[in-house]
């Protein structure tokens, strides 16, 4: 969806631009212009994020939020399994225990800032993991059955509205069910849920430039309807999939925090931000900041990447 | 349409009336306020329409013709934009000066607007929509309007007119939306009529009778009508006189015959130039080669001197004031007289 | 207009039956059924007894003509937890999600509609950037974990609403809140963009310029336009609202079937899932055949049947 960016740029007609559309580029493009590959996009991120104080700040939390993951379950990675009864409920704020300890320990007397940081690289990967696995099955499935039309494309889409349709979680929960919790099951039902929205999007875009003029060169040359699929359509649609991709990663990270809250995420010891507020849901009373601290953790993450999104999906459609 | 000028001496019953005009536009000024800075979208447009005159606004996309029509009928979108100055004169009284309920209450009952292609909400019935204004500021019931609207639709040569009331509009052509538009507009017969590019979706035969529809309406009422176009052609056949912008200026103003047989200003020149073959015959604007300015950073000199073949120093250091060529004639150009008395044949060699 | 709801009714079983397989795929992919419908402690005798019992050792068509022949009847098979008819224990707890749902979805669109008419009305101003950010928030947030700080602040903190269960007023403040959050981020970010078009366009200055008073411009003129979007994502987003219910039920005990099939998982009760399963879609499938009646009384240029 769209959101905060530098409107009011214009003096005429520049509230167009602003409804939510994701393959509405598709519709705009027409005629045989030249096409470049999906180049550049990240260079015009970059371009329009130096005009946008609310997206410098987004971009400035996503990095510093990669380099402690990253740096932390290293550094953490023992804290985080270091339990000290002695130590049980420190809250948050106090370096009177060490820098560990200053936001606070849970209920075995673990540092909470391990916790979180060891949570974090769980779930960024499982969301990440899911984004990518959706994408690329969608975008793959949608640019086959655009290309291919027919009936295939119709059944397709059909499947694809009824996916979209029927409520994810209650999907995922049936799927989760028969198949068991774990890391893999997760990041499939995660991706299951979302494959449908990429394959939307890849074909409206495929429709769109399926019939350019070098598309129609290539095959008459005699090269395959795959190889064209892959090395012509996917890298100039490329742009927009990225931008749903960025969009689409916020939602999975929710999806995958309430999974991971109902008791069907991961196993111990690993552990998401999901899981951490289903522990702190016992210990509301005494010890607020085990589920507090989480639940902000994915807001921020969640708002700093849909921020992000909107940033890309301008971008993407700035061509 | 008929002459204009007559109604100057006509209106003589009417001793209190500060000016003559129906419609006297001083001074407008109006800028836009942006993030970036501000933008000034007109500036000092001035402008007088009178009884049965129809008065034609011609520039490109982006000359402010649009804006400062939208300023006079008082329902452009602020913020951003603002009406910084001048007076806007409806029978003498100044609509600047009034507060927005007062407008509202001129809006329609004597002021009225045609836009482009879309001047009809896509998803209420013609008849509602026409019926609106008689609702609005006659307070009439719903039933009353509506026999109210089928006489419009009659009269602007809808068949059927009764019958089509409930009809939407993409239920009709797009010349019988047009008549819709213009029965809706005329619905209170307002003194003034704004016409923004009242053809510009139409093929050039339903262009004509939308055009004498507007001129048979005009005649009936003796309305003053502001034609808003790119389209010389349509200025050349249905206009009485012209007033050109460029950049939020204005460069000339006149009466049709005079300005099309010589005029004092390149611009106006290179839009006349463009038409194709016969001036007189309808035709769009050809661009002049380059673009218009950054309104944004406006440069010091004429505004159209980096386009102009004919600009010399003086263009780009000083600005050129609206002169007065006596009968209401009147030019923003250093070179004017030389313009005046440079022959056809001449200027396109210049060119 | 009896095309049109034929169309519609054909699509909505082959819907339903496409759900009908998978459910029925899934419970056979992991094996015997029978791990699925009986507890995990049971012992091989009573693993083939049931299957047995329920022609689990049929031949896959079979089963599957069983299966159909039992959806057929809305018959789902018995609830373990329960021991009444899955179909009944589903069917007594829709009711309490149906009236939340209802709800949240009433505040949230009425909410956004004045939030986000307003912010575009006032495009550029503080109220505008304020609405786009706090929309931002809205559907960024955890609707689980703001459950979960509402009962920390209000229920337990406070004391001054109840932590669970249904009753009167106090019991929906909480769950209605938390669950039209999303929604109504998600609406306020559509209604603002697509009045903003409305907004922009020709139609809503020749209304003014006809002397429509300003609300009736962003209310009657605008509004109705922008309307088909609003719908279109307020119809997806009430289908989402399970998703929602799914977390916030179990959260605030609220007997729904939200809550009931987060028990029923724990539970092991397949039949009461499957039960879920299929009436939430039998729901959704009337809720969009609903949507497309509203779709073409608010816009004429839509008819009904394409």
């Amino acid at each position: 969806m769209t959101l905060l960016n530098n409107d009011q740029e214009n003096v005429e007609n520049d509230s167009a631009e602003e409804a939510p559309r994701l393959s509405l580029r598709a519709a705009a493009r027409s005629g045989p212009e030249p096409l470049r590959a999906a180049d550049g996009l990240w260079r015009k991120v970059g371009h329009l994020l130096r005009r946008d104080v609310l997206g410098i700040a987004a971009t400035t939390y996503l990095v510093l939020l990669l380099l402690t993951t990253v740096v932390g379950s290293f550094v953490l990675a023992d804290s985080a399994r270091n339990t000290n009864l002695h130590l049980r409920f420190v809250p948050p704020l106090s370096t009177q225990y060490g820098w560990e300890y200053v936001l606070g320990s849970d209920a075995l007397g673990r540092s909470f800032l391990a916790q979180l940081t060891v949570a974090a690289r769980t779930t960024l990967l499982i969301s990440i993991g899911a984004v990518i696995a959706a994408a690329v099955v969608g975008a793959l499935i949608g640019t086959v059955v655009g290309y291919a039309r027919g009936r295939l494309d119709k059944v397709a889409m059909r499947i694809a509205d009824v996916m979209l349709a029927f409520p994810s979680l209650l999907l995922a929960l049936i799927v989760l069910y028969t198949l068991g919790a774990g890391l893999g099951s997760l990041i499939l039902v995660l991706a299951l849920a979302r494959i449908a929205m990429y394959t939307r999007v890849a074909r409206a875009e495929t429709l769109a430039v399926r019939e350019r003029v070098f598309i129609r060169a290539s095959r008459a040359f005699g090269a395959g309807s795959l190889r064209i699929v892959c090395t012509q359509i996917l890298p100039v649609i490329a742009n927009p999939l990225v931008a749903l991709a960025t969009l689409e990663f916020a939602l999975v990270m929710l999806a995958e925090s309430a999974l991971s809250f109902l008791g069907l995420g991961v196993h111990e010891p690993d552990v998401t931000w999901g899981g951490l507020i289903a522990e702190g849901r016992n210990y509301l009373q005494h010890a607020w900041w085990i589920a507090l601290l989480p639940g902000l953790a994915i807001t921020l993450t969640a708002i700093a990447t849909n921020v992000l999104a909107e940033l890309v999906r301008k971008a993407a459609e700035s061509e | 349409m008929s002459k204009a000028v007559t109604s100057l001496i006509t209106q003589d019953d009417d001793a209190l009336q500060v000016s003559a005009a129906l419609l006297e536009v001083r001074d407008l000024l109006v800028e836009f306020h942006l993030r970036r800075g501000v933008v000034t979208a007109v500036s000092g447009l001035s402008y007088q329409l009178h009884r049965g005159e129809t008065l034609a606004i011609v520039g490109e996309s982006g000359s402010g013709k649009t804006v400062a029509a939208q300023a006079v009928l008082g329902i452009l979108t602020t913020p951003p934009a603002r009406v910084a100055g001048g007076e806007v004169l409806l029978n003498g009284q100044d609509l600047l000066l009034m507060s927005e309920s007062e407008r509202r209450r001129i809006r329609g009952e004597d002021i009225a607007l045609i836009a482009q292609n879309a001047s009809l909400n896509p998803v209420f019935s013609v008849g509602w929509q026409i019926a609106e204004p008689f609702r609005i500021h006659r307070g009439m019931s719903h039933r009353d309007s509506l026999i109210k609207a089928a006489e419009l639709l009659d009269r602007v040569g809808i068949p059927a007119a009764r019958s089509r009331l409930k009809d939407y509009p993409h239920e009709f052509s797009g010349g019988m939306r047009q008549r819709v538009s213009i029965a809706m507009a005329m619905a209170l017969e307002p003194d003034v009529l704004i016409a923004d590019e009242p053809t510009t979706a139409l093929d050039v035969t339903i262009q004509a009778q939308i055009m004498a529809l507007l001129q048979e309406m005009q005649g009936e009422t003796g309305m003053g009508i502001v034609l808003i176009t790119h389209d010389l052609g349509l200025v050349s056949e249905w206009a009485d006189r012209l007033l050109v912008m460029y950049a939020g200026r204005e460069c000339e103003t006149g009466t049709v015959e005079e300005i099309f047989a010589q005029s004092a200003h390149p611009y106006t020149r290179g839009l006349i130039g463009s038409i194709p073959q016969a001036r007189h015959k309808a035709g769009r604007l050809a661009p002049i080669p380059g673009s218009p300015p950054d309104l944004m950073q406006p440069a010091p000199g004429c505004s159209f001197a980096p386009r102009c073949a004919w600009a010399i120093d003086r263009c780009t250091a000083e600005r050129p004031e609206l002169k007065s060529l006596g009968s209401g004639r009147a030019s923003s150009c250093h070179r004017t007289e030389k313009l005046l008395h440079v022959g056809e044949g001449e200027y396109q060699r210049h060119a | 207009m009896a095309r049109f709801i034929l169309q519609r009714l054909r699509q909505g079983i082959l819907s339903l039956l496409g759900l009908v397989l998978l459910v029925f795929v899934l419970a056979r992919l992991t094996g015997s059924p029978a791990h699925l419908y009986l507890p995990e402690d049971a012992s091989p005798q009573m693993v083939a007894a049931f299957n047995a019992e329920n022609g689990f050792d049929k031949p896959l068509y079979i089963q599957l003509v069983h299966f159909l022949a039992g959806v057929f009847r809305l018959d789902f098979g018995e609830s373990l937890l329960y021991g009444d008819p899955a179909v009944t224990v589903v069917l007594q707890r829709f009711p309490a999600t149906l009236q939340l749902a209802s709800v949240t979805m009433l505040i949230a669109v009425t909410l956004a509609i004045v939030v986000g008419a307003a912010s575009a009305a006032r495009r550029g101003s503080y109220g505008d950037a304020a609405t786009r950010l706090g929309s931002m928030a809205a559907l960024s947030v955890p609707d689980f974990w703001i459950a979960l700080m509402g009962v920390a602040v209000f229920a337990v903190y406070w004391n001054l609403l109840p932590t669970s269960g249904m009753g009167g007023w106090q019991f929906w403040v909480l769950p209605l809140l938390t669950l039209a959050l999303r929604p109504f981020g998600i609406l306020t970010q559509v209604v603002r963009a697509s009045m903003l078009d409305a907004l922009d366009s020709d139609y809503v200055r020749v209304a003014k310029s006809k002397g429509v008073g300003p609300g009736a411009v962003i209310y009657k003129h605008a509004l109705r336009n922008a309307a088909i979007p609003i719908l279109t994502v307020a119809g997806i987003l009430a289908a989402q609202v399970v998703n929602g219910a799914l977390v916030v039920e179990t959260v605030f005990g609220w007997p729904g079937i939200g809550n009931l099939m987060v028990t029923a998982i724990k539970g092991r009760d397949f039949a009461v899932i499957q039960a879920v399963v299929l009436i939430t879609g039998a729901a959704i499938i009337v809720l969009n055949f609903l949507i497309d009646i509203a779709y073409s009384w608010l816009n004429p240029q839509i008819g009904l049947g394409e």
